[in-house]
């Protein structure tokens, strides 16, 4: 039933959209038909299967650059308060700052010679902060006496980290993951809008150039492929918590 | 008695807490090797500061611990402190791996340790798969499997109900008997200390020792529960407790139950 509603629901309104749009004759360029997006989408798979690439490849960057950056600076927060107070402010302004308006300094900084590289900068910034701060939560909310326990057991650094920390912060790091999956995407088609240049090809570029060409099907296609990748993502995310946390968590009980 | 090097003692110990709140006053107290020493008192009184001070999670703002081994400390908290991701056998071997001991003798004093609390059959277990009673006997298979010469109890079974209870206190001076360490049990319970203790010290709520009471030597260890004696020494901790509720200047009082 989980998946099977889901489809019919889908089926349904395909149906519906497909007849409709010819019923009632909309033009293409307002509302193309199903079968038309799908024929966009075969007429020219291997340029949408590299602009799919593309916009993976700038995901996953940033989304594994805020991963580590993410989780690296909590720890580093967890283990210094100074170094919190410290860096703190300058991250939250970096959050606060609407990227878009970031965007263009780094596109000049970085873009000229490696647009890609400058994208998944952009991305990064979108991505980081959800990481930072949920996993340093789960870091702060490590018992007390869990901590005491390493103390006693005198476990140097690396494996109070190893044993306790990154074990018991987990849950959190992952939620921050599921969060930050996503965002990654969102800061990567953002990022590919704004740099607006024909150098790189991801999806979020075939829907500009696409919308300018007035061929809405296509722009339909890149929509799916976009939402498809977000999809992808945030299962593939959910699947990793549920192989890490179902044995001993309470949300999987 | 002689005071080997080797007496754990604290001497003129207090404890502030953030550089103001007093926690402990000025406690000084001995424990001779292999003695079984309960500690009561009222909540929030200074237990586990006393506990936390000699297993030197705490620097004393006064005075020293003396005699404390460095490596050789087991310490139980109220909860059963275990690592939820790991199983049974991993965190009663945490420990030791991280006191570098190599994987045989690890896994024989682990087996040994669950042996001793009863859960031999149940390596495997998470510990969301265990009862709170034997996640608590894990916890104190954790801090035996070291073989410590010092075992510290902070309040280890008061989350229990009475049953679990009092058949871990009965396990536990079994264990003492076995391994011989000197152990400190800090309790609320009056008649938990009185039942398991050779000694019980008592503390009042500004954080200093009010009495320092010797229980009497049992004969019949499965009996001890209905004897006259155990009543007693119940009667002689409620007492030095109740001392302090209406009569805290009394001074002489607690100098006559020191002695
Ligand atoms: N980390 C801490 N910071 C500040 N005050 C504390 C801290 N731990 C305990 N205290 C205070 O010290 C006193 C003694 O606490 P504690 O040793 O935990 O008592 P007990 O174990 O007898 O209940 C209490 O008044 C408590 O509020
Ligand atoms: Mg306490």
């Amino acid at each position: 039933m989980r998946y099977l509603l889901p489809i019919l629901v889908g089926c349904l309104v395909l149906g519906f959209w497909e007849f409709y749009v010819d019923y009632a004759e909309i033009p293409k360029f307002v509302l193309p038909a199903p079968s038309a997006i799908a024929s966009a989408l075969a007429n020219d798979a291997a340029g949408f299967a590299s602009a799919t690439w593309v916009t993976l490849r700038i995901t996953g960057f940033a989304f594994f650059l805020a991963l580590v950056s993410g989780v690296g600076l909590a720890i580093i927060f967890s283990r210094s308060r100074a170094a919190e107070m410290a860096v703190y402010p300058y991250v939250v302004t970096l959050q606060v700052t609407p990227v878009v308006a970031i965007a263009p300094l780094i596109l000049i900084w970085v873009g000229f010679d490696n647009v890609e590289r400058a994208l998944v900068i952009i991305a990064w910034i979108v991505t980081f902060f959800p990481m930072l701060t949920n996993s340093a939560q789960g870091l702060k909310s490590i018992d007390p006496q869990l901590h005491d326990l390493m103390t006693l057991s005198r476990a140097n650094g690396w494996q109070r980290l190893t044993t306790l920390e990154l074990p018991a912060a987990l849950p959190s790091i992952l939620t921050g993951a599921k969060i930050s999956g996503g965002l990654a995407l969102i800061g990567a088609v953002v990022a590919e809008f704004v740099a607006g240049s024909g150098a790189n090809t991801g999806l979020a570029w075939r829907i500009i150039e696409a919308g300018n060409r007035l061929e809405i099907a296509s722009m339909f296609a890149a929509l799916l492929l976009l939402s498809a990748v977000g999809i992808v993502l945030f299962y593939t995310l959910s699947l990793i918590e549920w192989l890490c946390l179902r044995r001993w968590h309470e949300s999987f009980r | 008695m002689t005071e080997t090097p080797q007496n754990l003692s604290l001497q003129n110990v207090c404890v502030d807490y953030d550089n103001q709140h007093r926690a402990l006053d000025g406690l000084t107290c001995s424990f001779e090797p292999g003695s079984f020493t309960a500690l009561v008192g009222p909540s929030g009184c200074g237990k586990s500061t006393v506990l936390r001070t000699v297993a030197g999670l705490i620097a004393p703002s006064h005075g020293e611990v003396v005699g404390a081994g460095d490596n050789d400390t087991g310490y139980v908290f109220q909860e059963p402190t275990l690592l939820a991701w790991r199983n049974v056998y991993d965190n009663v071997a945490m420990p030791m791996r991280f006191a570098g001991l190599s994987a045989s003798e690890i896994d024989q004093r682990v087996r040994h340790a669950l042996q001793m609390v009863g859960l031999q059959e149940r390596l495997d277990a998470l510990p969301r798969q265990l009862s709170g009673g034997m996640k608590m006997r894990v916890s104190l298979a954790r801090a035996l499997a070291n073989r410590p010469r010092l075992l510290l109890l902070d309040e280890p079974f008061a989350a229990l109900d009475e049953m679990t209870r009092m058949r871990l206190d009965d396990d536990l001076r079994d264990i003492w008997q076995q391994a011989k360490s000197t152990v400190i049990f800090v309790t609320h319970s009056i008649t938990e200390a009185a039942y398991l203790a050779e000694r019980v010290l008592v503390m009042r709520d500004d954080g200093r020792l009010v009495a320092d009471l010797s229980m009497p030597t049992r004969q019949d260890n499965n009996h001890f529960r209905t004897q006259a004696s155990y009543h007693a020494a119940c009667t002689t901790i409620s007492d030095a407790l109740g001392h302090n509720a209406h009569d805290v200047a009394d001074s002489r009082q607690t100098q006559k139950a020191t002695d």
